[in-house]
């Protein structure tokens, strides 16, 4: 029972040979979010300084900014 | 948002940031940092190089918390809300729309295990990288072959065959790729299923890159697999899946970015983009040097 759990993780972080419709599931949970991936989309997060300002100034609370040269999807 | 780089330096908001990162040493630098919405900063909070510390991180979080609700409110607060019509600086990105009818993906891709991986490089699979695909009507059209029946097939051409590798969503790194880079781009559209105007598409291509110019040496070898359920008279997408999986190698390691060996095994997946958050409607990060504003001027 054990190592038949660890082979399907250690299966599920190892590349697969190839792309066909076989391996089309794998490829997509190694590429899928996962929840602990998403927990920043807990945050309400407004996309400009100015919006986060105003929410702040509205409901008398501080502004955390998160600031990331570029862009945080990899392109600085 | 180029804070750093909008020239509109008597606005509202470009002076208020301005202010608040002028007492750190980096200015406007990348981090995580609590303000207060009159303009003062409290703390940089990110803690931890190269892993994040998030426990540590938490605490100043919550010490610089506490910092805010020790000031007086005549210090942490305006004396008067800002005006959205004058006061909310405007940058080239706000113009950057969606066509009418723009199909809108949801791109999230991770590498694979590579030998000499460390958590300095974004390539380690603890990584996700998340983007925006963007195709419009007339681009979706080209995936339609002449005659719609079950077996029709076609050759794609254009931004429908491109824009998955020129925009870096084969990859885990972000490379400067060109058109003349694809060595091989074959992209194939296939009818598996016809009812009334729904047509039924299955997506297969192979890609082969390979540039030689000052910004990238790198290459890459891979596939696409997809399917798609479209509407033939109004070109909607009501369904959308497909995965690539291929092998990415950098020209060059960076030292301030890179550790290990240059070549990883990449999974991208894409989907209609949900639109949960406030960031799922961020534009595609390309959206200037891959699509620009003229993109936005015909459907």
């Amino acid at each position: 029972m054990i190592s038949a759990i660890l082979a399907t993780l250690v299966g599920q972080s190892s590349a697969p040979e190839k792309l066909d419709w076989q391996t089309f599931p794998q490829i997509k949970a190694h590429a899928s979010l996962k929840a602990s991936d998403l927990v920043f989309q807990s945050l309400d997060w407004r996309t400009r300084i100015f919006d986060g300002v105003v929410d702040g100034q509205k409901q008398d609370k501080p502004i955390l900014m998160w600031l990331y040269f570029g862009d945080p999807r990899g392109h600085c | 948002m180029d804070y750093r780089e909008n020239p509109d330096t008597q606005n509202w908001e470009h002076r208020l940031v301005t202010k608040m990162f002028s007492v750190s040493s980096e200015g406007i630098f990348q981090g995580i940092y609590v303000g207060t919405p009159s303009g003062k900063l409290l703390a940089r909070c990110n803690a931890g190089w190269p892993d994040p510390d998030a426990s540590e991180t938490l605490n100043n979080i919550k010490k610089a918390v506490a910092k805010y609700y020790a000031m007086p409110k005549s210090e942490r607060l305006l004396s008067n809300l800002p005006n959205p019509a004058t006061d909310r600086l405007k940058f080239k990105e706000d113009q950057f729309t969606k066509p009418k009818g723009t199909l809108d993906l949801r791109v999230t891709k991770r590498g694979y295990a590579y030998p000499g991986m460390t958590t300095f490089d974004e390539r380690h699979p603890m990584f996700f990288g998340i983007d925006r695909l963007w195709f419009k009507p007339s681009e979706l059209q080209t995936l339609l072959p002449g005659s719609l029946t079950v077996g029709s097939s076609k050759q794609v051409t254009g931004p429908m065959r491109t824009r998955w590798v020129l925009h870096n969503h084969m990859q885990k790194a972000a490379s400067a790729w060109d058109e003349p880079h694809i060595q091989v781009g074959n992209f194939t559209s296939t009818i598996t299923e016809v009812s009334g105007s729904k047509v039924n598409l299955e997506i297969k291509a192979h890609y082969e890159l390979k540039a030689n110019t000052q910004w990238n040496t790198g290459s890459y070898r891979g596939d696409l697999l997809g399917k798609l359920t479209i509407d033939s008279r109004t070109l909607e997408c009501s369904a959308f899946e497909a995965t690539m999986f291929g092998r990415s190698t950098l020209g060059k390691l960076l030292p301030n970015a890179h550790a290990g060996d240059p070549s990883q095994m990449v999974a991208s997946y894409i989907t209609i983009n949900p639109q949960t958050d406030a960031d799922d409607n961020m534009v595609p990060s390309n959206w200037m040097w891959g699509y620009g504003l003229n993109w936005c001027q015909t459907r």
